[in-house]
Formats: C-alpha cells, sequence, structure tokens
C-alpha cells in the first residue's frame, strides 16, 4: 500500500485524503470494533444510574458529567486503534519514509479516527442523553459540546497513543497520560451543558472548545509527526 | 560566563563531579533556610486571630504547592534542550527532576487536606488550586510511568521530552478551566488562596522555606542525576574507574 | 512544652502535616542514596560480565 504509484512526493492533501480514506476502508471491515467502542459508551453510562438510586432529578444533574467521561473513556479504549496495527505490520514505518509529508498522512489518521468514533459518539449522546431523561434542548448542547470537544481530546489521545506505542503498560499508561490533558475539555464540556440548563447559556464554554479543537488541529499534526517519529528511532 | 566554559560540563562525565559538590552545598543551604524559616514560622510569627495555630502549616503547604509547579516548568525547559540539542545531559536532568516534583505534589496535598480540615472542616476541598495540584501530580506520574515504560534509554528521554511539553502548555489551561468550574460551583467561600492576612513575619518564614525547598530540590535532583549518569555510563572508562577505585579511596 | 506540642487544640493537624514532610524527605533522601549505591553495584557487576576492568 504506497501512497501513490510514481515517485514525485504527494502533495499535503492528497497525502491526507489518501491516508484518510484507506483508515475509513479499514474501519469499515472492522466494523465490529467500531461499534464495541460505542457499545462501551452506553454501557459506562449505564452503569451509573445502577450505581446509585435512580432519581430523575439527580441523574439529570449528573448526566452531562456522566455522558462526558463515558466518551472520554470510550475515546480512550479507541485510540490503541489508531496505531496498533499500522504499528504491528510495518505499515507506520512505511509511512515515515513515504514521500509524503508525514503530517499530513497522520491528519488523515486523525480525520479517520474521529469520523468513526467521536461523530458517532455525538449522535449516540442523544441516547444516553434520553437514559438520564435530559431535555431536548440539554441533549443539543451535549452533542453540540462533544462534537466541539471530541476533536481536540482526539488529538491529545493521538499524540499521547504515538508516545507509548511499545511501551509496556499499555491502556492503562495511555489513561494515565490522556486524563490529566482532558481535564479541560471535560469541564467545559460538562459544563456547557449545566450552564445551559440553569439558563446562563453555553456560548462561552462551546467557543472555548472550538478554539481549542482549532488549535489542535494546526499544532496536532506536527506534534504528532514528531511523536511518531521519536517513537521509531 | 565564557560560553565555552558552560559546554565544557555538557558532558556527563565532566558535570558529574561537579554535580557531586554542587549537592552538598545546596543540601546545607536547604538546611540553614528550613531551620531559619521554622524558626520564624513557630517562634516568632504569632497566632493567627481566626485560624489558630493551624495555619503555620501553610509554611510547608505553599512552599511544597509553589515548588511542584516550578519544577514541572523546570523539566519543561530541560525537554527543549534535550529534543533541540538531541542531548543527553538535559534528558537525565529532567528525568532526575520528576520524583522530586511528584513529591512536592504530594506534600502540597496531603497537608492541604490537614489543614483544610481545622479550617474549613473537611480534609479535602475542591478548591482550584487543590485541584490543579492533583492533576499536576497525574501529570508528574504519567512523565514517571512513561520513563519506565519505554526501554531504550533514548528513546525515553525524547518521548518524555515531548509529554512534558505537551503537558507544561496545559498546565495554566488545566488551572484556569479548574478555577472556572470551582468558581462557577462554589463561589468564593473556600479557597485556599484567602490565607490569613499575612503578618510580616508570615510571608518571611514562607519565603525562607520556599526557598530551603528549592535548594532541597536541586539538591535532590542532582543527587539522583549522579546516580543516573553512572546507570547510563556503566560502560565507561571514568565509570569504571569511579566504581572500581584502584586503591580503596574514598569515593567522590 | 506540652502546650506547644498541643497547638492550641490544633496539634494533631499540624504535626500530621510536618511529620508526613519528614517521613517524605527521610524516605526520598534514603532511596536516593540506596539507588546510588544499587547503580554502582549493576554497573560494577556488568563492567565484570564483559571483562573491562
Amino acid at each position: 500500500m504506497r501512497p501513490s504509484s510514481s515517485p514525485e512526493p504527494a502533495s499535503a492533501l492528497a497525502a491526507l485524503t489518501w491516508a484518510c480514506s484507506r483508515d475509513l476502508r479499514i474501519a469499515l471491515r472492522h466494523r465490529g470494533e467500531v461499534a464495541l467502542v460505542l457499545v462501551f459508551f452506553l454501557l459506562v453510562g449505564s452503569m451509573f444510574p445502577l450505581a446509585m438510586a435512580p432519581d430523575p432529578g439527580l441523574l439529570r444533574a449528573i448526566a452531562p458529567g456522566i455522558a462526558w467521561v463515558s466518551a472520554l473513556l470510550a475515546t480512550l479504549l479507541s485510540l490503541p486503534r489508531l496505531f496498533a496495527a499500522d504499528h504491528a505490520d510495518g505499515t507506520l514505518e512505511q509511512l515515515l519514509l513515504a514521500p509524503a509529508p508525514l503530517a499530513a498522512l497522520l491528519a488523515g489518521k486523525v480525520l479517520a479516527h474521529w469520523l468513526t468514533t467521536a461523530a458517532p459518539l455525538v449522535l449516540l449522546s442523544g441516547l444516553a442523553g434520553l437514559q438520564f431523561d435530559l431535555d431536548p434542548e440539554d441533549i443539543a448542547i451535549l452533542a453540540l459540546s462533544l462534537l466541539l470537544g471530541t476533536p481536540l481530546l482526539t488529538w491529545l489521545g493521538a499524540i499521547s497513543a504515538a508516545l507509548t506505542l511499545g511501551a509496556r503498560g499499555g491502556s492503562t499508561l495511555l489513561g494515565l497520560l490522556v486524563l490529566p490533558l482532558a481535564v479541560p475539555v471535560l469541564i467545559f464540556g460538562a459544563g456547557s451543558v449545566e450552564a445551559a440548563s440553569v439558563g446562563l447559556g453555553a456560548e462561552a464554554h462551546l467557543s472555548l472548545m472550538a478554539a481549542g479543537s482549532i488549535l489542535a488541529s494546526m499544532v496536532g499534526p506536527a506534534t504528532l509527526s514528531l511523536a511518531v517519529r521519536i517513537a521509531f528511532e | 560566563m565564557a560560553a565555552i566554559n558552560w559546554f565544557r560540563f555538557a558532558s556527563p562525565a565532566s558535570f558529574y563531579p561537579l554535580a557531586g559538590k554542587l549537592t552538598g552545598l545546596f543540601g546545607w543551604v536547604a538546611v540553614l533556610l528550613a531551620i531559619a524559616g521554622l524558626y520564624v514560622g513557630f517562634v516568632i510569627a504569632p497566632t493567627d486571630a481566626q485560624q489558630g495555630e493551624s495555619y503555620r502549616i501553610i509554611f510547608i503547604h505553599v512552599p511544597a504547592a509553589w515548588m511542584a509547579m516550578f519544577i514541572y516548568v523546570v523539566i519543561a525547559f530541560w525537554s527543549v534542550f534535550s529534543l533541540a540539542l538531541n542531548a543527553r545531559l538535559p534528558s537525565m536532568m529532567a528525568q532526575a527532576l520528576a520524583p522530586t516534583g511528584a513529591l512536592f505534589a504530594f506534600i502540597a496535598l496531603w497537608t492541604g487536606a490537614f489543614w483544610g480540615r481545622p479550617t474549613w472542616g473537611t480534609y479535602w476541598v475542591w478548591d482550584a488550586r487543590l485541584t490543579s495540584t492533583l492533576v499536576l501530580l497525574f501529570l508528574y506520574l504519567g512523565l514517571i510511568a512513561l520513563r519506565s515504560g519505554i526501554d531504550d534509554p533514548r528513546r525515553a528521554d525524547r518521548a518524555c521530552a515531548l509529554l512534558a511539553l505537551v503537558g507544561v502548555v496545559n498546565v495554566p489551561i488545566i488551572y484556569f478551566s479548574v478555577r472556572w468550574w470551582n468558581t462557577l460551583h462554589q463561589g468564593a467561600t473556600i479557597s485556599m488562596s484567602a490565607a490569613p492576612k499575612m503578618a510580616q513575619t508570615m510571608l518571611t518564614a514562607m519565603l525562607l522555606m520556599t526557598f530551603s525547598a528549592w535548594a532541597y530540590a536541586i539538591a535532590a535532583a542532582l543527587h539522583r542525576v549522579r546516580t543516573i549518569i553512572i546507570e547510563r555510563e556503566a560502560l565507561t572508562d571514568w565509570v569504571g574507574r569511579l566504581v572500581n577505585p584502584v586503591q580503596r579511596q574514598q569515593q567522590p | 512544652m506540652s502546650a506547644w506540642l498541643a497547638m492550641g487544640g490544633h496539634g494533631f493537624f499540624i504535626w500530621s502535616s510536618y511529620g508526613m514532610l519528614a517521613l517524605a524527605l527521610i524516605v526520598e533522601i534514603a532511596v536516593l542514596r540506596r539507588s546510588r549505591r544499587d547503580a554502582a553495584e549493576r554497573a560494577r557487576a556488568m563492567r565484570a560480565d564483559l571483562n573491562q576492568p
């Protein structure tokens, strides 16, 4: 699977498109793996009411936090998928040597990962919201907060996944690295729904998260390339 | 301060004896400053009108919290050099600082809890600074865990350097987001930053203890880096002479 | 003396704090010295294995 059958270096956009479509095709072939993450999201969310008295008022109050933590954990569990297979069969090394900008190739992979993990979560959050009896407006804000916050989360996760490639400790180490870095996203993500539900308006939270995701998408590719290069020294 | 002189110490072999001398020096500075600080803090500083005697915990709580923060920034500083120059010694310094930084973060949390209990009634208050310090502790543990999870030392150096840089950029963001979260949920009623209106003596004691902590951190890190150097340079000649002295002399 | 130790009723909290600090410092310094000795040991053993003096 070479990026181009001709030896000329590929443009950034071409590299990105190629990497993204390749990963999407692979994800399509392994639909089960993708679905697993989404099932996990709903499963974790369901644990909380079971672990306490399912008082409707209480559940509505903690719903944003729970939905966001569940999304965080589900994203965390899906991260190894980003690099593990390619690392194992040597494709990742090939990407490093390919005559295409590594940053663009990796950005394509991250985009594909977001499309197959976070984007479905945004849709599923509606279900989670119903489980907790959230108002439709609040559900909409929850979905929007996930939409705006998950790109940043995915970039943080991708960089951490690259750093832990081949390290001992597996997913737990990855979790230790990602979760502290994800604290701001968690605070503003869950906080946006809460703010909306008490009538304070979620614009500030949502714009901050959008800014964070945009910033992450700008510095993410270069940082991720460095992380991947480090993993192959 | 000729540039030449500093680069002479850039090799582990020449840095090792320098670090040894400095460890002792900074260790003693730390002890002296601590004695001075504790004297001012316990003997000279008065009892606080509102908090009684328990406020005296801040003489170790605040320095610990500041040092935990400061050491992380220093680690990030060394990480820049580690990545930019692809050099070993900056990475070793970063590696040497992490455990001490984590220790200070833990002390800040512990003393914060024991200060919170008599003052505000609970051992844990989710105030902005304590919560940020908790996240900072996890960041330190992540650095240490990543270091021990990667076998190749140079790879570990660079991975931890990048992680530290990603972390240091996030730390202010984490702090401000936690502060936002805190003011939304608790108002300004409970705040660890609202220390007793500081009498001059209290401030002096706190500053003395902070400098003591700083000197201690330098001493501990320099001691640790010497161990790291021995481990990683084990097969070089000079380490051979160090660990297998020809005559049984006093080791440096 | 015991009045000073009691610290106006807050003795438990103050001494738990300073006590933990003392414990932490003792542990850190002990670990520092121990790992230095162990590193020298391991270096010696490694060099002996490879027949380097």
